[in-house]
């Protein structure tokens, strides 16, 4: 395949700002954008819950009723959920997503303790149905959510789609989620900006890659000030309650963005009680804590003032 | 159904994830039709060299140049759905052997036909495939014909991928009917309105061993019967020439193993591939290709390949025959000799957006005791286009 330049595609998908960068023809480009662009597409109407025919309505519009027999790709994502669910000890919880209904995070108003009592019951993977074909949310009101690790899957599998087009130097980001289809043609690395937390859009530092994933989570993509207190869409699936984790972001790099968000999120989420669990992972990492202050495995080249995450160095 | 889930801590998160995530479908590893139109092109010299003069016992040395014309063309059909036509001309002259004697010396030499032949054939296939998550369809039809010989067939096969499409089960039937009316039939009292079936089965495997190990078996079996000979060969027998006279059934079975590796620091795919064949005419054969694939970078790509094939002789073969035979079978056919061959082949490829460029050069020489055996150049020019 001749090199060619880099073409950007920036898209909106999955509730965030995507990007293509791809080495190669305009032709080349373009097709691979457009086939790249239908599977997003195609994933995001799938697990939509907005979409009454998508498979998440499906299933859980079941809920409390019938079984739900599901196709071969969902259950793969399922039985993934299974696995974050026990190497989370519960607290990532395909179930958790309904917590959405008491927390509004635009309306600086915590949850009532009755309306977190209400809730909580409906939560807890370990009761729902599942043998690898079909599904079963046992009580009537209890919902499934794919959107905790869809994203990155769905990074994943674009980068792969682009590889057999025939697309070697390129990446995908998927708002943040960034799949490194290969180095620039001349084999030097991208330079990935990592959010800076407490100002959005700048980055804190950057970090040089030439292949592999890189997944961030922060406390910073849904939040409220109330009464001086942060709080964070990181929720406590057992309490509803939001979680006060440690760090203000970690980032996580690994051979795929599905496994690098799941560490990252992961690493949040069981950062109030295990705050080193990251660094006995074996992936490379870096943390941000609330004070801005950098800790990690990851070589980073300081502070920049402009955004730029997926530039090319 | 089974809910129980225990929140164990394992101890390797990266394990249990990276396990969860390796069997999630590959959206990329399948090969779904692309949607694009292609249009092919490629036009091919063959050139058999002319046979030593040491060699030839009577007849022309010059042996068969083959111009060989061969369109093809790819068109979705729908989202999953994809036809393919191809359109294979050959124009052919030159002598062929004839029959094999013993010269003063005790030699043998290749007798070859006087006249030189002059032919055509037109070959038209048609493939329609069918593509879906876990598995593929493809039938197909094709049509050959020359003045004396027209050939029917039709095939089947499939793919069912399965472990999350690491791996796939492959399977084909395929069967033909040719008719043969040899030229000059009465003049030379050969066959007429003869018939050939062809029919083969084949199942195998392939692996996805890791991101740059691909390995597969595949076993086929293979029942020709009918008329085999060739209607224009003859053998000696004592003193007199009869007409190439073989089995009406060949029953074939053949074993190929292949193994991909991609070569990540030299940007290179290795390919290596060997088959074994086996008949019930007693020709065992082993073929051994090697395929170095190297991208070159701007879309260059060079391909150097080295094969080498070595067979045993068919039961009933002998260049030629001091008696007669019960079983009444004579062939002095070169193919149905025990020989070795080796080729060398270089390929280079050039990719522009939508237009590919090839230039393939290959080199083939057989060795053993027919003295008929080929040696044979091959250059090929090809120039390809898609669209959408």
């Amino acid at each position: 395949m001749s090199q060619g330049r880099l073409h950007s595609l920036r898209f909106k998908a999955m509730g965030s700002r995507c990007e293509l960068q791809l080495y190669g023809s305009e032709h080349l480009a373009r097709t691979v954008g457009e086939v790249a662009l239908a599977y997003v597409r195609r994933l995001e109407r799938k697990y939509s819950r907005y979409r009454g025919d998508s498979v998440t309505s499906t299933i859980n519009l079941a809920a409390g009723l019938h079984p739900v027999t599901v196709d071969h790709e969902t259950a793969r994502l399922l039985d993934y959920a299974d696995a974050l669910y026990q190497q989370s000890s519960g607290l990532f919880d395909v179930t958790s997503g309904i917590l959405r209904r008491a927390w509004d995070f635009t309306s600086n108003k915590l949850p009532s303790e009755v309306e977190l009592t209400h809730l909580t019951p409906l939560i807890g993977w370990h009761r729902v149905g599942w043998d690898g074909h079909q599904i079963f949310l046992p009580d009537p009101g209890m919902e499934l959510d794919f959107g905790g690790y869809v994203k990155e899957y769905c990074a994943d599998q674009v980068a792969d789609l682009c590889r057999q087009h025939g697309i070697t130097h390129g990446l995908v980001n998927l708002g943040g989620d960034i799949h490194l289809i290969g180095p620039h043609p001349d084999g030097s690395p991208w330079l990935v900006g990592i959010q800076n937390p407490r100002s959005p859009g700048k980055p804190i530092a950057k970090v040089t890659m030439t292949e592999g994933a890189i997944a961030t989570s922060g406390d910073y993509e849904r939040y409220m000030v109330v009464d001086g207190i942060r709080y964070s869409h990181l929720l406590n699936p057992f309490t509803g309650r939001s979680l006060q984790p440690t760090f203000a972001s970690a980032s996580v790099i690994a051979a795929r963005c599905l496994i690098a968000g799941s560490f990252s999120t992961l690493a949040l989420l069981k950062s109030p009680l295990e705050p080193q669990w990251l660094t006995d992972q074996g992936l490379p990492y870096l943390l941000v804590d609330p004070a801005l202050r950098l800790s990690g495995t990851l070589q980073t080249h300081g502070t920049y003032a402009t955004p730029a995450i997926g530039q090319p160095s | 159904m089974n809910t129980q889930k225990n929140t164990a801590h394992s101890p390797s998160a990266l394990m249990a994830l990276t396990a969860a995530a390796m069997m999630l479908p590959n959206a990329a590893q399948a090969d779904p039709p692309d949607q694009q139109y292609q249009v092919q092109f490629s036009q091919a010299r063959y050139q058999e060299a002319p046979i030593p003069q040491h060699k030839l016992g009577l007849g022309s040395d010059q042996r068969y140049l083959i111009d060989v014309s061969h369109l093809r063309f790819k068109a979705p059909t729908s989202s999953d759905t994809e036809l393919n036509l191809s359109l294979l001309h050959e124009s052919m002259s030159g002598a062929s052997p004839w029959f094999v004697m013993p010269d003063a010396e005790g030699e043998l030499v290749q007798v070859m036909s006087e006249a030189t032949i002059s032919e055509e054939r037109t070959e038209l296939g048609v493939d329609f495939r069918s593509y879906n998550q876990r598995s593929e369809v493809t039938l197909s039809a094709g049509h050959s014909t020359e003045n004396d010989y027209s050939s029917y067939s039709i095939g089947f096969s499939g793919a069912w991928r399965l472990n999350q499409d690491h791996t796939s089960l492959n399977f084909g039937a395929n069967s033909s009917r040719d008719y043969i009316d040899a030229t000059d039939a009465e003049r030379f009292n050969r066959p007429t309105g003869e018939r050939l079936n062809r029919s083969g089965l084949s199942a195998g495997v392939t692996q996805v061993i890791n991101p740059i190990n691909l390995a597969s078996i595949n076993v086929g079996l293979n029942l020709v019967e009918g008329f085999l000979s060739d209607p224009y060969k003859l053998a000696l027998v004592g003193q007199e020439t009869v007409a190439d006279s073989r089995p009406d059934t060949h029953e074939q079975i053949n074993i190929d193993l292949s193994w991909r590796r991609f070569i990540k620091g030299a940007n290179a795919a290795l390919h290596l591939d060997y088959r074994y064949f086996t008949s019930d005419w007693e020709i065992d054969a082993h073929t051994l290709e090697l395929s170095w694939y190297q991208n070159l970078g701007n879309g260059w790509q060079l391909t150097p390949t080295l094969r080498y094939h070595s067979q045993s002789a068919a039961t009933f073969y002998r260049p030629y025959y001091t008696q007669t035979r019960n079983d009444g079978y004579y062939s002095s056919d070169y193919r149905l000799s025990a020989f070795d061959a080796y080729s060398g082949q270089l390929k280079l490829i050039k990719r522009f957006d939508t237009l590919q460029l090839d230039i393939g050069y290959e080199h083939y020489q057989a060795e053993g005791d027919h003295p008929g055996l080929l040696s044979y150049d091959l250059l090929t020019l090809g120039i390809g286009y898609r669209f959408q």
